[in-house]
């Protein structure tokens, strides 16, 4: 009867090989803040890999002003699977950036985090086409085959597709799109989800003109959800929420200065880290400040949490499926004391 | 006196040591066999009685010398499929059943269905394997196993029957009912039978010659014809002609 | 009789009481995890009654992915063996060129085969094929090779041409090595297959169902997706035990 033991086996390895794969297999570690050289060390965990969608923290720590509040940052990249709501509640890190919308679900599944600065003020998302496939409103998007990255990342195109009058299941096909843009390059989606600083920029790279493109934005369609903010977990804000205010401050600094020269942003993004063009880089600090300062908005409140935004990304999260219950928007989940006591 | 069945004409056998060095099997190795002929391989181990058969058999090539049988080459005579032969180990299918090991050399000959059937039951009553037709190899003992391998040799009732030590893994009873029932066989059909044996007794009781072979490397040290009048019975076995012939050939090898 | 018996019970019963364990939270604390990190058995279960329909459609699409790719790729792996075994020369090559394939890594490989097709389905086959070719390969090459001593030379004796010794004595003697291989492969495809759908140019089966529920933290509809392939795997390995019983009674392995 070895087959038995074999069988046991089996299950125990097709287990434990999808949990190595989803990588949710770190146990927690509570790191208390340690000092180094009279610096206290944080970590801070990216949603994606180091580029100028997180400049802010590189030309703050570049330019030095984490050291001047009496911080070590570390910055650890983000990657597709590395989900920065688990980093930060298994202590692996002690601050995420991520999307409102994921960090809301994650809230909503009981897991203690807490939403602390704004830092995106608009949606970056796009829905792209090539122009020649004839999609202009979302309508068009019937009987076709659209690309989302899922993961959480496909509940704005769920929105704009039901407000539409569109059924996902039914009306068109969905299909999980790679991280480069090939798939709406080479015609096997018909529509992909591209972020204005990034996928967007990717595919003008590639020589595809604006003129070639016609692009759906979640802003204007009304379905726009919060994008990058900046969360804690419940335990580690409650010993450390002096450093934390600290942490705001030198990072909102940091994002103001790489508003301003997004071409300078660009360069010390690029100098951390090579793995993209230097003129993507730049590309993408100017695309980023456009969603961190619009047009029309008060420079002086980098970080700014608008309760509208995040009661519509509520709203609509809870509306087209991403939350099964109704978001509590209460100060246990958002709450922009700290960032209000590093902007006085 | 026609010209012989087969003729072993000055053979000589190397293998191929590991190293590539030559290790000497058969040395200018020389005999004749008539047909109808039963005669016996008799010599110590490693002096090449397996290597003879084999080359007989045409499963192995002499590095030189020439082998002739029935004036063919011995492919040309195993093409013709004239021969039979009993390995030194089973050499079963473990996934066939005894009869369905018995009826592979049958079943490749094309035999019909009512002819394989027959002589499977003949072999299986012959070896007394009556009851153990559809057992699979690893339900039987080895000496079990072993007839099987004869029964299946036997089966087709080949014109020239190769057979290497095909009782020594039985116990003296078997081998001595089996002895005297392959001569039945044998008086009866009148095939030729170059039977591979060690056993001195066996070899003076069922052959017509005896050609000793000697070790290291193998030579012919003698071929002893054995008078012995047929049909023989084991009574043969107490007569003072049957004992002279033993310590005939004992003394052979002693000569060497 | 008394001792299959334990051989069950045992096996049984540590599962069982690692289920328990599990249950009161004591793996949670050993491993000092939250239940909403882990989440309980009961929970789980809930959760995949509750997502059933979904889940046996996902677990569909997954498994008659892998089935079909284990039956090309063990289907070319085992024609290259026999290429192998009729043209040494020629069919060694192609077995240097599979081992090679295997070598390769399941995400490197599904990254490629989701560029040469363009569905999910076809993407998870590609993979799943390479994937299942170089275990069956092997092994049926030794078994059609590796025959016991004068087992050749009994065909030979009666005139065997090549193609009666691959049918009556190669194909039969290497019957246990590609049960052996079939039974590393059903594991090896549906590994493959849930693993290219992490990749997959799709949004079902299981492997994406995992992935894209464990990024939302959907900690036990995650789990109740990784039930669901673990029982499948377990039933399929099943089949092919119960398969391999009948079909090689005669060999050491099934005594
Ligand atoms: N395949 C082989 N490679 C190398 N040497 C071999 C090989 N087969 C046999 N020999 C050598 O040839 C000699 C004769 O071997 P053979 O098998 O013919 O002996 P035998 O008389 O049948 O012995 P036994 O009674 O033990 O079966 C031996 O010394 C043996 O070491
Ligand atoms: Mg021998």
């Amino acid at each position: 009867m070895k087959s038995v033991k074999k069988l046991v086996s089996i299950v125990l390895i097709i287990g434990l090989v999808t949990m190595l794969g989803a990588g949710c297999s770190s146990g927690t570690t509570k790191k208390e803040s340690s000092s180094t050289g009279g610096l206290q060390k944080v970590t801070l965990q990216l949603k994606w890999l180091p580029q100028s969608q997180f400049m802010g923290y590189y030309v703050a720590k570049e330019k030095g002003y984490y050291e001047a509040e009496g911080i070590d940052l570390e910055i650890l990249p983000g990657g597709s699977d590395i989900i920065p709501e688990q980093q930060v509640s298994n202590g692996v890190a002690d601050i995420g950036v991520t999307w409102l919308s994921s960090l809301m679900k994650y809230q909503s599944q009981g897991w203690d985090l807490i939403d602390t600065a704004q830092i995106f003020q608009k949606s970056g998302m796009l829905l792209v086409s090539k122009a020649s496939t004839g999609i202009v409103t979302p309508a068009d998007l019937r009987g076709k085959k659209v690309s989302s990255w899922f993961g959480g990342n496909e509940y704005e195109i769920y929105a704009l597709l039901e407000a539409n009058g569109l059924n996902k299941d039914k009306d068109l096909t969905m299909v999980q799109q790679d991280y480069t843009m090939n798939q709406l390059i080479n015609n096997d989606v018909d529509a992909a989800s591209a972020m204005t600083y990034n996928e967007y920029g990717l595919l003008l790279e590639s020589g595809l003109k604006e003129s070639d493109l016609n692009k759906i934005d979640m802003n204007d369609a009304g379905v726009a959800m919060m994008e990058d903010c900046l969360f804690v977990s419940k335990d580690w804000i409650a010993d450390n929420e002096d450093l934390y205010v600290r942490f705001l401050r030198a990072s909102i600094k940091g994002w103001a200065d790489a508003c301003a020269d997004p071409t300078a942003a660009g360069k010390t993004v690029y100098n951390v880290d090579q793995s993209v063009s230097l003129d993507h880089q730049i590309y993408m600090a100017n695309e980023v400040k456009k969603l961190v300062e619009p047009a029309g908005f008060d420079a002086a409140k980098i970080g700014y949490i608008d309760m509208n935004a995040v009661q519509q990304t509520a709203d609509l999260s809870l509306k087209y499926g991403l939350l099964t219950q109704k978001a509590d928007l209460s100060t246990a989940t958002v709450n922009p004391k700290y960032w209000e006591e590093a902007t006085k | 006196m026609n010209s012989p069945e087969i003729q072993f004409k000055n053979v000589n056998m190397a293998y191929k040591g590991k190293s590539g060095e030559d290790i000497v099997a058969l040395d200018n190795v020389s005999f004749d066999i008539q047909e109808g002929e039963f005669i016996s391989l008799l010599g110590p181990s490693g002096c090449g009685k397996t290597t003879s058969l084999r080359i007989i058999g045409d499963l192995l090539q002499p590095t030189s010398g020439e082998v002739l049988v029935r004036g063919l080459s011995p492919r040309e005579i195993r093409l013709q499929r004239k021969y039979g032969i009993v390995f030194q180990s089973p050499v079963l299918y473990d996934w066939r059943t005894v009869r369905r090991n018995i009826c592979l050399p049958m079943e490749i000959m094309k035999f019909s269905k009512k002819e394989r059937t027959a002589r499977i039951d003949k072999m299986l009553e012959l070896v007394g394997l009556q009851d153990f037709g559809q057992k699979y190899p690893y339900e039987l003992s080895g000496g079990m196993q072993q007839r099987v391998g004869i029964a299946r040799a036997l089966a087709l009732d080949p014109e020239i029957l190769l057979m290497d030590e095909p009782f020594s893994a039985l116990d003296e009873f078997t081998r001595e009912k089996l002895n005297e029932d392959l001569l039945n066989i044998w008086s009866q059909t009148k095939k030729t039978v170059i039977f591979v044996t060690h056993n001195i007794p066996e070899a003076v009781f069922l052959s017509d010659r005896v050609v000793v072979l000697s070790p290291h490397p193998g030579r012919v040290s003698a071929i002893v014809d054995i008078n012995l009048p047929r049909p023989r019975e084991n009574s043969v076995r107490e007569t003072s002609e049957f004992y002279d012939y033993i310590v005939k050939i004992r003394g052979s090898f002693e000569g060497v | 009789m008394k001792e299959k018996m334990l051989n069950i019970i045992w096996p049984l019963g540590f599962g069982i009481a690692i289920l328990l364990l599990w249950q009161v939270g004591f793996l949670h604390m050993i491993f000092g995890l939250k239940p909403y990190q882990l989440p309980v058995p009961t929970a789980i279960a809930i959760t995949l009654s509750n997502n059933l329909g979904k889940a046996l459609t996902d677990c569909v699409v997954t498994i008659s992915g892998a089935l079909i790719g284990m039956a090309f790729g063990s289907l070319i792996g085992f024609m290259i063996a026999a290429i192998a075994t009729f043209f040494p020369k020629w069919g060694y090559g192609g077995m240097i060129v599979v081992s090679a394939f295997n070598a390769i890594p399941l995400v490197a490989l599904s990254s490629i085969m989701n560029l040469w097709f363009s569905t999910g389905m076809s993407q998870k086959i590609g993979v799943v094929t390479v994937v299942c070719m170089a275990a069956m390969s092997m092994n049926a090459y030794k078994g059609l090779n590796s025959l016991k001593p004068f087992s050749v030379d009994l065909m030979h004796t009666v005139a065997a041409s090549e193609w009666t010794i691959f049918t009556k004595l190669r194909l039969p003697n290497c019957l246990p090595n590609v049960f052996t291989a079939l039974k590393i492969n059903i594991a090896t495809a549906i590994m493959a297959a849930m693993i290219s759908e992490y990749f997959a140019s799709s949004t079902s089966g299981l492997g994406f169902a995992i992935k894209d529920s464990l990024r939302k933290g959907e900690m036990a509809m995650g789990w109740s997706y990784i039930v669901v392939a673990s029982l499948a795997g377990v039933i399929l390995y099943g089949i092919i035990i119960l398969v391999e019983r009948n079909a090689i009674k005669w060999h050491a392995s099934q005594k």
